[in-house]
C-alpha cells in the first residue's frame, strides 16, 4: 500500500471502500496501533501517536470474525475494558448494563459466549467496544456473514451510534452499504485511495474505471484524442472508435455512457453518428431490467425493459444496431 | 447386493484390537504380576515404616518443588515460544528436548559439576549455609532438569492454540501486555499448562539416574527401592515399590480429577 492519506473529522462517518484483500484490515489495525507502517504518520487530535501502544489510543476496533473472548460470559467480555480504571463494581454493571441495551443484547449477558448466533455475537463485539467510549469507533466488515434482515437492524443500529456522535471509520467492498452509511467515501485499489469524496459526488464523478464499477458503471472509457469544432466534440476511444459528444472531454481524461440511454434497434435501421452496428454477446436478467452487452468493436452495456426481451429480434447472437444519444455520454470531471 | 456388515467387524480392525492389546498387556502385566505377587500385609508394613514413608514424603515434596520454582521460568518462557520467532529459534527448541535424550546418569553427573561447592551455584548456596550436593535443593534441580521438557512443550502447544487475534483484541480494549497474558493468554491455555505440570511433576517424581548421583542421601523412593533391592533382595524391595505406585497413581488421579472440574 502506498499514498494512502486519510482526513476523518469528529463525528464523522467514513467508509474506505475496497476489494477483499486490498489492505483495508491493514490499514484499520494500523490505525488502531497493532501493525506498524513502514512509512508515515497517523496524527490524532493534533498529535502525532504512531509510537502510542494499542492499549493506550484509546480507539476502537471490531474484527471481521468478532473475536470474542471464549472464555467468559456475554457480560465479561463487555466489562472487559472497564477493569482497572477505578469503576466500582456497581459502576462497570451500568455500563455494561448500557451498552448492552443499546445493542439489545440485555437478555444474554448470562450467556456463555458459545451458542449465541453470528448477529448476536457482532452486537456483544460492538457493546464491548462502546463500553471503552472510544474516540473512534473502527468496523472491520461490520455487516458481514449476517442475515440479511439483521444486516438492516445494523446498518440503523449504525446510523444511531454516528447521529449520537459516535466517529465512525467503516470498511467494506459492498458499494451500497458504504453509500447508505458514508459522509465520506474513500475507496482503495491496488494498494492506493482512487477518490475520495462524499458518495453522490463519487457516484456522479468516477474518478477510474474501477471506482465506476464499484458503483455498477459498466461504460466507463478514457478518450485517447479529441476533434472539437463549434457545434460538436468527436472522441476517440482506442482502435479509431468515434463517438461525438456535446461536452468535451480531453484526452485523457474518462467519461462513462449511461446505461439506460443506449438505445437499441434492428440492423441497419438508420445511419449517423453514434449509431453502431453489433452483436448482442450476453442477455442478463436484473429484477426490473434485462442487461444487454453488445460488441461493436467496443463491448457497451445496455438496458432494455422487461417486455421487450420478448423482441425476436432481441438474442445472443443477434446483430443489431445501437444508437447513444449526446446526452448519455457524461464526461467525468477531474478535480 | 449391500451386504449388512455393521455387525461384524473387519480384518484389519481385528489386526488392529490385537495389535494395541499386546501393547497394553506389555505395559499392565509387570506391574498387576508385581502387584499380585506382594502380600498385602507387607505394603502395610513398608507404610508403617518410617523411612519409607520419609521417603515417599520427600519424594512428593521434592518434585512439586522442582516443578512449581521451575514454572516461574518456563511458562513465560513457553509464552515467548508460542509468540516470537527468532533466529536460533529451532536451536532453543532443540536445547529444551536435550534433556530428554541425555542419558540420566550422564544429566546428573552434569548437574553435580553445576551446583557443586566451587561453582558459582555452590557459593550462593553456601552464603545460605547449604550444600547442594546431598541436598534436597540438590534433588529439585536434578528433577528439575530432566523434567522441564514436558513442562515447557505442553505449555508452549496450549499458548500456540490461543489465537493472536484475541491478544490483539484485549490490547485495543485497553488491556497492558501483563493483563492480556493473564487475562487472556494463560486461561485458555491453562488445560495445556496443566497438563505440563500434571506431566513435569510425575517426571520428576520417578526420575533416578540423574537424582542418585547429585544426592544418594536422603533417599526419594527410587533410590530407596533400588538400595533395598541392592541389598537384600526383590521381597524387601517390591512392597515398596508398590507403595509407591500406589501413592503416586492416587495423587495423579486426583491431579486430573481438580484439573478436569475446572474446565467443565
Amino acid at each position: 500500500m502506498h499514498d494512502i492519506f486519510l482526513n476523518v473529522t469528529n463525528g464523522e462517518y467514513f467508509v474506505l471502500l475496497g476489494e477483499s484483500g486490498a489492505g483495508k484490515t491493514m490499514l484499520l489495525e494500523i490505525i488502531a496501533g497493532l501493525s506498524k507502517a513502514d512509512k508515515g504518520s497517523i496524527v490524532f487530535n493534533g498529535q502525532e501517536i504512531s509510537a502510542v501502544r494499542a492499549n493506550k489510543r484509546g480507539i476502537g476496533l471490531v474484527f471481521q470474525d468478532n473475536a470474542i473472548f471464549p472464555h467468559l460470559n456475554v457480560e465479561k467480555n463487555i466489562a472487559y475494558s472497564l477493569h482497572g480504571k477505578g469503576f466500582t463494581k456497581s459502576e462497570i454493571l451500568s455500563r455494561v448494563l448500557k451498552w448492552a441495551e443499546t445493542m439489545n443484547i440485555e437478555n444474554l449477558l448470562n450467556r456463555k459466549t458459545s451458542g449465541l448466533s453470528g448477529g448476536e455475537l457482532r452486537r456483544v463485539a460492538l457493546a464491548r467496544t462502546l463500553a471503552m467510549e472510544p474516540a473512534i469507533l473502527l468496523l472491520d466488515e461490520p455487516l458481514s456473514s449476517l442475515d440479511i434482515l439483521i444486516q438492516y437492524d445494523m446498518i440503523r443500529l449504525l446510523k444511531n451510534l454516528n447521529k449520537g456522535g459516535q466517529t465512525i471509520i467503516h470498511v467494506t467492498h459492498d458499494f451500497n452499504e458504504a453509500y447508505s452509511l458514508a459522509d465520506t467515501l474513500a475507496i482503495i485499489n491496488a494498494g492506493t485511495i482512487e477518490q475520495t469524496g462524499p458518495p453522490p459526488e463519487v457516484f456522479k464523478n468516477p474518478a477510474s474505471r474501477f471506482v465506476s464499477a464499484l458503483a455498477g458503471i459498466r461504460n466507463f472509457f478514457t478518450c485517447v484524442d479529441l476533434k472539437s469544432n463549434v457545434e460538436q466534440h468527436c472522441l476517440l476511444i482506442g482502435e479509431g472508435f468515434q463517438l461525438f459528444s456535446s461536452e468535451p472531454c480531453p484526452p485523457g481524461c474518462s467519461f462513462f455512457i449511461r446505461e439506460d440511454e443506449i438505445e437499441i434497434q434492428q440492423n441497419n435501421y438508420e445511419k449517423g453518428n453514434n449509431v453502431f452496428d453489433g452483436v448482442i454477446t450476453d442477455i442478463i436478467p436484473s429484477p426490473d431490467f434485462f442487461s444487454v452487452a453488445v460488441n461493436a468493436e467496443v463491448t457497451f452495456c445496455l438496458r432494455i425493459k422487461k417486455e421487450d426481451i420478448k423482441n425476436p429480434a432481441i438474442y445472443i447472437g443477434s446483430n443489431v444496431q445501437i444508437k447513444i444519444p449526446l446526452k448519455a455520454i457524461v464526461p467525468v470531471i477531474k478535480k | 447386493m449391500i451386504s449388512n456388515s455393521s455387525k461384524l467387524i473387519s480384518p484389519f480392525k481385528l489386526l488392529l484390537i490385537l495389535l494395541g492389546g499386546l501393547i497394553l498387556l506389555f505395559l499392565i502385566a509387570p506391574i498387576a504380576g508385581m502387584f499380585f505377587a506382594t502380600p498385602v500385609s507387607s505394603i502395610f508394613e513398608s507404610a508403617k515404616d518410617k523411612e519409607v514413608r520419609d521417603s515417599i514424603w520427600l519424594t512428593l515434596f521434592t518434585a512439586m518443588g522442582a516443578t512449581l520454582v521451575a514454572a516461574i521460568g518456563a511458562v513465560p518462557l513457553a509464552y515467548i515460544l508460542a509468540r516470537k520467532n527468532f533466529r536460533l529459534k529451532r536451536l532453543v527448541l532443540g536445547i529444551i528436548d536435550l534433556p530428554i535424550v541425555i542419558p540420566h546418569s550422564a544429566a546428573g553427573i552434569a548437574i553435580l559439576g553445576f551446583i557443586s561447592r566451587g561453582t558459582a551455584l555452590g557459593k550462593v548456596a553456601s552464603g545460605f549455609g547449604i550444600d547442594l550436593v546431598g541436598h534436597p535443593a540438590g534433588i529439585s534441580i536434578a528433577m528439575a532438569f530432566v523434567s522441564l521438557p514436558f513442562l515447557i512443550n505442553s505449555a508452549r502447544d496450549g499458548f500456540m492454540s490461543v489465537p493472536v487475534r484475541l491478544e490483539k483484541a484485549a490490547m485495543v480494549l485497553g488491556a497492558s501486555p501483563l493483563r492480556v497474558f493473564f487475562t487472556v493468554s494463560l486461561p485458555l491455555a491453562w488445560k495445556n499448562v496443566v497438563s505440563g505440570l500434571i506431566m513435569m511433576f510425575a517426571r520428576g517424581m520417578s526420575e533416578f539416574g540423574a537424582v542418585v548421583i547429585v544426592a544418594y542421601h536422603p533417599m526419594i523412593t527410587p533410590v530407596l527401592i533400588f538400595e533395598r533391592f541392592g541389598s537384600f533382595g526383590l521381597n524387601y524391595a517390591r512392597p515398596v515399590a508398590v507403595l509407591f505406585i500406589l501413592v503416586s497413581l492416587l495423587f495423579f488421579i486426583i491431579l486430573r480429577l481438580m484439573t478436569r472440574n475446572k474446565n467443565a
